[in-house]
């Protein structure tokens, strides 16, 4: 079910445009030469640590925060001198808050006003999502908070999109709907910035993906040249003894278990199978890991990044 | 603006009903008192000295006005129109900021500067709107039990009140608008408030400097609208309002949520 209609944005156009971003916060710099481009019909996807940065990055991007050096474009007006563009703009905050007067449709119309937006789509948003709109905001839960801030952050359809850990407190459904409405608005043409903890499951929805680590870009790329990039891991199990000289010069660092060798093989497995000819083989099991789980283990879920190799074409 | 105007108006409808219940109360209870103390002959036989009496600014408190003047319509009045005030001028800005409501209004295109405007409107109709009704249940109070005062002097006292009240609103809101800091903001309201009612009250040598000498030191229930007062009073309003301004256009809003989660 598409509720968005399409709005004729051009696809291409750069709408979100961070050059050489840094923000110092006190003496701490907390970004620091960030650079970020997304155009129209673009999902970048920044992920990251606790405390890389990500939430500052979009907190400067609609102008809550001022950058310390560098330029931030939105819909091609810096930040601080396109209030009225960031109408256009939908911003979902982490942690996000309402305050506790009034229903869902209430808080719904006070979005679409600030918005000069109708307050249908809002309310068809909220719908969707599950939300009854008669319920009390201060009555919600954290799930139904989330949605509801989903609900005013994307109901206006907005050209340019920026979630911040948009998948808490959201069940398999939620983020089944959200996932669509993404889609929809990416297909209209609108810019999206996920930013997120994790990268799934938005993993499949991003075109970029950029890493933040302690306020620097660690890696910046295309998120399928990074899918294409992942290393592949093989359990070969032979019938005879295997050819370990040969699959040693594939993987030196392979593990053997009687007649089973388990060994990485790179994102292009042809070279193994191509030594695998002539031998008689048990059985074969290859596995690739999803980007998302790839990339937490290359961070380390909370720990900075050091020391660790890159993957796929950052730097 | 008038939706950031309106919105706030509604947030802070119920705590507008509970300081208007609590001027209510104070109207009644206190205007009549003055009948039941004069019938009481209670002002005869004064419990304090002379020198406490003037201090407290009690001198004068066996005639109605000197009665209104020391209670309901002098600290009584203003401790509870000056709270209110400082209350919704620290909440306006600060109190949203600090609470995370602000993140919708500013990323969704209203521009700071109708964000602040909008914001001290609001915290301007509450007091305003206060300071009338409370102006009005006295005059009325003083109406129904016949005390000799010129109702238009009532009027003048409550505009004195009330542009006190808006006056550490202002600060409040500035300070907030400054810091984003709600707490901060009540506390330097609230030592300025009662810095300036002190050094009026004992006539110090700065008293000159005190908006409470400047709107209440000519005894506006006697004289009428001092109109010096009110425009220097509005002035400083005008200035604390401006300087908060400033700061609010050139800051970080809600720097805290990144601060604390950041890493060194």
């Amino acid at each position: 079910m598409t509720v968005l209609p399409p709005r004729g944005i051009p696809a291409g156009d750069v709408l979100v445009r961070v050059e050489d971003l840094t923000k110092t916060i006190g003496r701490r710099p907390v970004l620091s030469g960030v650079d970020l481009l997304v155009h129209g019909g673009e999902v970048a996807a920044v992920v990251g640590p606790h405390g890389s940065g990500k939430s500052t990055l979009l907190r400067v991007l609609v102008d809550l925060l001022r950058p310390s050096s560098g330029s931030v474009t939105l819909l091609g007006a810096t930040s601080r001198r396109g209030a009225r563009r960031r109408r256009s703009v939908g911003f979902l905050p982490a942690p996000v808050r309402f305050q506790p007067v009034g229903t869902v449709r209430s808080t719904l119309g006070y979005a679409a006003r600030l918005s000069g937006a109708p307050v249908a789509p809002f309310r068809d948003l909220a719908r969707r999502l599950g939300l009854d709109l008669r319920s009390r905001t201060a009555g919600l839960d954290v799930n139904g908070t989330q949605r509801l801030a989903i609900a005013v952050a994307l109901g206006h359809r907005p050209r340019v999109a920026l979630l911040d850990e948009p998948s808490t407190a959201l069940d398999a459904n939620d983020l089944s709907v959200l996932t669509d409405v993404l889609r929809e608005l990416r297909d209209d043409g609108a810019a999206i910035v996920l930013a997120s903890h994790r990268l799934d499951p938005f993993a499949d929805l991003a075109d970029h993906v950029t890493l933040l680590s302690q306020g620097t870009v660690a890696l910046d790329g295309s998120a399928s040249a990074m899918r294409r990039s992942l290393p592949t891991t093989a359990a070969v199990t032979f019938a005879a003894s295997p050819p370990l000289a040969d699959l040693a010069t594939i993987d030196p660092g392979l593990e053997v278990n009687g007649h089973q060798v388990r060994l990485t093989v790179g994102p292009h497995p042809g070279r193994l199978l191509r030594l695998l000819a002539g031998h008689t083989i048990e059985s074969i099991e290859m596995t690739t890991p999803s980007l998302s789980d790839a990339l937490v283990e290359y961070y380390g879920e909370d720990d900075p990044l050091e020391g660790r190799s890159v993957i796929g074409d950052g730097p | 603006m008038t939706t950031v105007t309106l919105r706030r108006l509604r947030v802070t409808f119920g705590s507008w009903l509970i300081w208007l219940l609590g001027l209510a109360a104070l109207a009644a209870v206190y205007v009549p008192l003055y009948r039941r103390y004069e019938a009481e002959g209670l002002f005869r036989a004064g419990p304090l000295p002379d020198g406490v009496s003037d201090v407290l600014g009690l001198a004068n408190l066996g005639t109605p006005t000197g009665f209104l003047g020391a209670t309901i319509l002098g600290p009584l009045g203003l401790l509870v129109l000056v709270s209110a005030a400082i209350t919704y001028g620290a909440g306006a800005v600060a109190g949203d900021e600090e609470r995370g409501y602000l993140d919708l209004t500013v990323s969704r295109g209203v521009p700071r500067f109708w964000v602040y405007v909008g914001k001290a409107l609001a915290s301007g109709v509450s007091v305003v709107s206060l300071g009338a009704a409370f102006t009005a249940m006295v005059g009325w109070a003083v109406s129904a039990i016949d005390l000799p005062i010129v109702l238009t002097n009532v009027v003048a006292t409550g505009m004195a009140l009330t542009l006190l009240a808006i006056l550490h609103a202002s600060i409040a809101l500035a300070v907030g608008a400054a810091t984003g800091r709600g707490g901060l903001a009540k506390v330097v309201a609230g030592t300025i408030a009662t810095a300036g009612f002190v050094v009026w009250a004992l006539e110090t040598s700065g008293a000159r400097y005190s908006p409470y000498t400047w709107l209440l030191g000519g005894r506006p229930l006697e004289t009428g609208v001092p109109w010096l007062g009110v425009l220097l009073t509005l002035a400083a309003s005008l200035a604390a309002w401006f300087l908060g301004l400033v700061a609010f256009l050139s800051r970080d809003i809600g720097r805290w949520r990144v601060d604390s989660t950041s890493r060194p």
